[in-house]
């Protein structure tokens, strides 16, 4: 007879508020910015390089050309030889040189074909100066300006070199879509690694969770200690709950218990003064007082069985318990003869508190003896089935036996097949409790040896 | 017979000391453990009612010691913890016999003459010698069938003589063992009684041992 589990700790309640949600967003959220702001760093950079690299080599051009340049004997400007790039000499390459001044009309490189450059020959200029501007054919031009003195001349020829942007930019934009799927690669993996940390990390939690679990069923006492440090201060301060808790219930048990004994020997005070009172009176109050003692066993048995929920994982010797019983059977009830046959090994013990075992077995036996036929026969025998080893207690007697449609009744509080017989009616009501707490099971039927009631109880062997 | 009767509750202890003596039993009280202790191990009792609950020695502790002192009187247990552990704590410290308050008068009453009788080796609760037959449950006596009328006192002698059948009994253990501490002894009294014993039952059956005592033994006529 088991108890069913708890309810999940996830129900009810969104994912996002979880640990492991939090842990993996905050990540999420750190490594995408990470990642962009490295992409635009990355890319920004890359874009100077090239640009840079773009700028030193319209540099290079443009000194080429000025050593490349002379002034005729008309004064006019000429070039000695030619620059030597090709990309000069391509149409509409992009990269175009021209060479003017105030006076003269420029001189062009073949690249620029039919175009002209817009220059202003007469403004101010710095020593070089760059620039960006459109092209020829809709390009962007990344211009070299710079005005020089040539030997022999009379006024500044400006020496104008371009390059073509576009081949850049595009560099760049050929950059940037490998980076992208570069970093998002990266990305992925770093979330991956990250979500791979965070369950590894939180496993401990789940440890302590079954923890839990297995002293909410029964299988254990505290919480075990090799968790990992971060969680033992919890671990600590929950085995200390614990041990408050079961004191508590220890204490309400023995209240329970002091005040149900308590009221015993004034019951027995008020049973006896009536008996010498008026016959009535008497009877009225016989009534009440089996009346009161009835609700204080069936209530001091249920406390006691309430305390020992959680602390199933009890174990007594089921055969030493057995002996002691018949023992006090025995002398209790001298006209029963009770034998006793253990066939389990000695020291055998069974799941169940050393207390608990006496009543479920001082009942059942006890019961026998009442309502048997002088005869009772006990029987220890180990029980092996899938669910695992067991100890079977089976307790039979010559009597009448039960009818099947009574057995079930039996087992109710206060019912009582025979009343003409002392009792309460509580005493299976209490084995059966008790029987639940240990995860131990009861049947009835008839005995082979004796012919009366035989009563199977099953215990899990520890 | 004498009783000691163990209560540390006053009014409960009161209602079955007169409950016993009503049933013909000589009582002596004690209400705590460390008296009943010494009562127990100095004075010779027929039984014993003891309460669990006690104040300076708890009852168990004070059966324990009992039983070791060798003291073999039946023991009937009072207590208010009915559990089955405390029943074979009790009985297996020397206890007799267990009783859960509350309890009723008439189930002590039985349950203590069944721990005397059984204790003097009487299985049933008709007591015979000869033509006598006493019955313990209502304190009756018979000869051949016919009812004798005796008085409390002379119940009390003749049931102590016949719970010890064939041995030969003082009159101060007679004294001890019919009579209350509190009571005024005569041991001239003891000769009364059995005289008027004899002459109510007239059949032979209690014997005078010179110097001694007396012994209940079957008639000759009887035993032939």
């Amino acid at each position: 007879m088991q108890r069913a589990a708890g309810p999940s700790s996830t129900q009810g309640r969104p994912f996002w508020r979880s640990l492991s949600a939090r842990l993996f967003f905050i990540a999420l959220v750190w490594v995408a910015l990470l990642l962009i702001g490295a992409s635009i760093i990355f890319s920004q950079l890359f874009s100077d390089y090239l640009t840079g690299a773009l700028d030193d080599r319209l540099e290079q051009y443009g000194q080429a050309l000025i050593g490349a340049a002379q002034i005729d004997d008309a004064g006019q400007i000429s070039f000695d030889r030619p620059l030597g790039q090709q990309r000069f000499v391509v149409p509409y390459s992009g990269f175009y040189w021209q060479v003017g001044s105030a006076e003269q009309a420029p001189l062009r490189s073949r690249s620029l074909w039919d175009q002209v450059l817009e220059v202003n020959y007469t403004g101010a200029q710095p020593d070089v100066s760059l620039s960006v501007r459109p092209g020829p054919d809709g390009q962007i031009l990344r211009v070299l300006e710079r005005d020089v003195f040539l030997p022999g001349a009379k006024m500044p020829y400006r020496f104008v070199v371009t390059g073509n942007l576009d081949e850049v930019r595009e560099e760049l934009a050929n950059f940037n879509s490998t980076l992208f799927w570069a970093m998002g690669l990266l990305g992925l993996g770093v979330i991956a690694v990250v979500a791979l940390q965070i369950t590894y990390g939180l496993r401990p939690l789940g440890r302590l969770r079954r923890a839990v679990m297995d002293i909410r069923s029964s299988k254990a006492e505290r919480i075990p200690d090799d968790l990992p440090p971060e969680v033992m201060p919890l671990v600590g301060e929950m085995n200390a709950l614990l041990d408050q808790n079961e004191k508590t219930v220890d204490r309400a048990k023995t209240q329970a218990g002091n005040l149900a004994h308590a009221l015993k020997t004034p019951l027995s005070i008020l049973t006896n003064e009536a008996q010498a009172g008026q016959a009535s009176l008497a009877a009225t109050v016989e009534k009440q007082v089996a009346l009161m003692r009835r609700h204080i066993d069936y209530n001091l048995a249920r406390a006691r069985a309430a305390t020992h929920y959680g602390r199933a994982h009890m174990t007594a010797d089921v055969g030493n318990a057995a002996q002691a019983i018949v023992r006090v059977i025995s002398k209790l009830h001298r006209g029963c003869t009770v034998h006793l046959q253990i066939d389990i090994a000695e020291g055998t013990r069974v799941h169940a508190g050393q207390q608990d075992l006496e009543e479920i077995l001082g009942n059942l036996i006890e019961n026998a003896a009442k309502f048997g036929a002088g005869e009772v026969l006990v029987v220890l025998k180990a029980h092996t089935d899938g669910a695992g080893r067991h100890v079977d207690c089976l307790v039979e007697d010559n009597g009448p036996g039960i009818e099947a449609h009574e057995r079930e009744e039996i087992f109710a509080r206060g019912k009582r097949l025979d009343e003409t017989i002392p009792g309460t009616g509580l005493g299976l009501s209490i084995v059966t409790d008790l029987l639940d707490v240990h995860g131990a099971s009861i049947a009835m039927g008839t005995s082979p040896a004796l012919g009366g009631l035989q009563v199977r109880v099953r215990f899990k062997q520890a | 017979m004498r009783l000691l009767l163990v209560e540390d509750e006053p009014q409960l202890a009161e209602q079955l000391a007169t409950g016993l003596k009503d049933g013909g039993y000589a009582v002596d009280v004690a209400n705590n453990g460390e008296d009943a202790l010494h009562m127990g191990s100095v004075e010779s009792y027929d039984a014993v009612v003891l309460d669990l609950g006690l104040p300076v020695i708890d009852g168990v502790s004070v059966l324990e010691k009992w039983r070791d002192e060798g003291r073999k009187f039946p023991v009937l247990i009072l207590t208010a913890r009915d559990g089955w552990s405390e029943k074979v704590a009790g009985l297996d410290a020397g206890a007799d016999d267990y009783v859960t308050k509350p309890f009723k008068l008439e189930e002590v009453l039985a349950r203590l003459r069944a721990l005397i009788r059984r204790s003097k080796g009487h299985s049933q609760s008709e007591l015979n010698c000869g033509p006598v037959m006493l019955d313990t449950k209502t304190s009756r006596v018979f000869v051949d069938g016919a009812a004798v009328r005796l008085t409390a006192q002379e119940f009390k002698l003749l049931s102590y003589l016949m719970h010890h059948a064939e041995e030969v009994v003082s009159r101060t253990e007679l004294t001890e063992h019919i009579y209350d501490q509190d009571f005024d002894r005569d041991s001239n009294t003891i000769e009364v009684f059995v005289n008027r014993i004899r002459k109510k039952l007239n059949v032979p059956i209690i014997q005078t041992v010179r110097g001694l005592g007396y012994r209940l033994e079957e008639p000759v006529e009887s035993a032939e």
